[in-house]
């Protein structure tokens, strides 16, 4: 009985050994390994994160990054550090657009995404998902499914009597010019999750850039 | 798949390899890891650096839990494989995405579930945890080659027919029409169909000289 006891006690302290032991040398590796290649992954998300802003701003030659100061004006950093928020402006250095990047809840996971929006901020030029982890074949067409990317490259904003903009909507045979988009058989939630996404972040910047984008006019030129 | 893993026990290292190449062939024979096959199989690249990921998370596993066997208590085996498979696919991931990001975004949610592969999981039950690393490694080189062969196979084929390139290169002539479906799930069926019946029809018309001792 005793032997049986001890025998116990020593096989579950030697699992947990064996368990825990495991754990912590796959955790440190992991570590060094996420530490290693964090540079490599950071370069690699820019040159994707610029390759999107020129999609989404097609009238682009150029881009600054911009960074809302505490005051609500803008500030135009001159190097293509990620703020979330550009200016893309043409070869002659005229504004063309703003492109600024969104992150919300999707099916299981955080979507990241960046769209484009004219000078007036009346209308989308683009959208393109940076992130996401819907489920393959079906929310992770909101990546690629060109009817529906296509369908954000010429969204008609509609704004209510006050002014204020009012969210996009899903709709069977939808009308860009009328502020909606169509949804995609089997990606339902995820389509709703990118226009929620986008709709709550137009209603955080438009505002913002009202009375800061004359100003912007000139900081793209310098 | 109980009967083909113990109908042959390959001796020598050669065959040790070899068996996972062809005779018990992960996708071919034993019909393992069927999820990646079919879902990232449209085009080569995407079909070579799964097939790549997973061999590689294969035979680290494989080396590891071979060299622990005597170590890992019987009642928490199964925990600690799925956590060394787990912390390769996790260090696999984050490679290729500082490597190729592009590859990555397309590849998507499926190296993370390299973790739930079944194919690996297998060899670590049935091999690595009972033989030593040397046997482990060739064991896992060989189920992880056939693995990638015929991911490449597959990768190749569909993007060859649904899209008329090869690795992003245009080889087809401009008057083929590309075979859209070839691209779409249901062309990862017919391709996959295509591919076994074709190992099946290789395999059968020779005798099978070294079966069974």
């Amino acid at each position: 009985m005793t032997v049986l006891a001890g025998a116990r006690t020593s096989s579950e302290f030697r699992v947990y050994t064996v368990l825990v032991g495991i754990a912590l040398v796959a955790g440190l590796g992991i570590a060094a390994v996420h530490e290693l290649t964090r540079p490599h992954v950071a370069a690699q998300r820019l040159i994707l994160l610029s390759r999107a802003v020129f999609d989404v701003l097609p009238a682009a030659a150029d881009y600054y990054a911009l960074r809302e100061r505490p005051d609500g004006t803008f500030e135009v950093l001159p190097d293509s550090t990620d703020t979330g928020l550009f200016l893309g402006v043409d070869a002659a250095g005229d504004p063309v657009g703003i492109a600024i990047t969104a992150t919300g809840m999707g099916y299981q996971d955080r979507i990241a995404l960046i769209y484009g929006l004219n000078p007036e901020r009346r209308h989308l030029l683009g959208l393109r998902v940076l992130e996401s982890r819907e489920t393959p074949g079906l929310g992770a067409r909101i990546v690629d499914d060109p009817r529906f990317l296509a369908a954000f490259e010429a969204l008609e904003l509609q704004f209510d009597d006050r002014g204020h903009v009012r969210a996009l909507q899903i709709a069977a045979n939808a009308r860009p010019d009328a502020g909606e988009i169509d949804g995609i058989t089997g990606a339902t939630v995820s389509v709703r999750a990118v226009a929620r996404i986008v709709s709550s972040s137009l209603e955080r910047w438009l505002p913002a850039f009202d009375g800061a984008y004359p100003e912007l006019r000139e900081g793209g030129h310098g | 798949m109980a009967e083909g893993l113990q109908e042959v026990a390959p001796t020598t290292g050669a065959e040790q390899f070899q068996a996972g190449l062809w005779r018990q062939n992960p996708i071919l024979v034993q019909a393992l890891g069927m999820c990646p096959v079919l879902a990232v199989s449209n085009t080569a690249v995407n079909a070579l650096t799964m097939g790549l990921a997973t061999a590689s998370v294969l035979l680290a596993s494989a080396l590891v839990i071979s060299s622990l066997r005597r170590i890992i208590p019987a009642q928490v085996r199964l925990a600690s494989f799925v956590l060394v498979i787990a912390t390769f696919v996790t260090v696999t991931d984050m490679l290729i995405e500082a490597i190729a990001i592009d590859v990555h975004r397309a590849l998507g949610a499926f190296i993370p579930l390299i973790v739930a592969n079944c194919l690996i999981l297998g060899r670590m039950e049935a091999h690595a945890s009972r033989r030593p690393p040397g046997a482990a490694a060739l064991d896992a080189l060989g189920m992880g080659g056939g693995f990638v062969l015929c991911l490449l196979t597959l990768g190749s084929v569909r993007e060859l027919l649904g899209n008329g390139s090869l690795f992003g290169m245009t080889v087809m002539p401009a008057a083929f029409e590309p075979w859209v479906v070839m691209l779409l799930p249901g062309g990862g069926f017919f391709a996959l169909a295509g591919l076994v019946l074709l190992g099946r029809w290789l395999s059968g018309t020779p005798a099978r000289k070294g079966a069974g001792p």
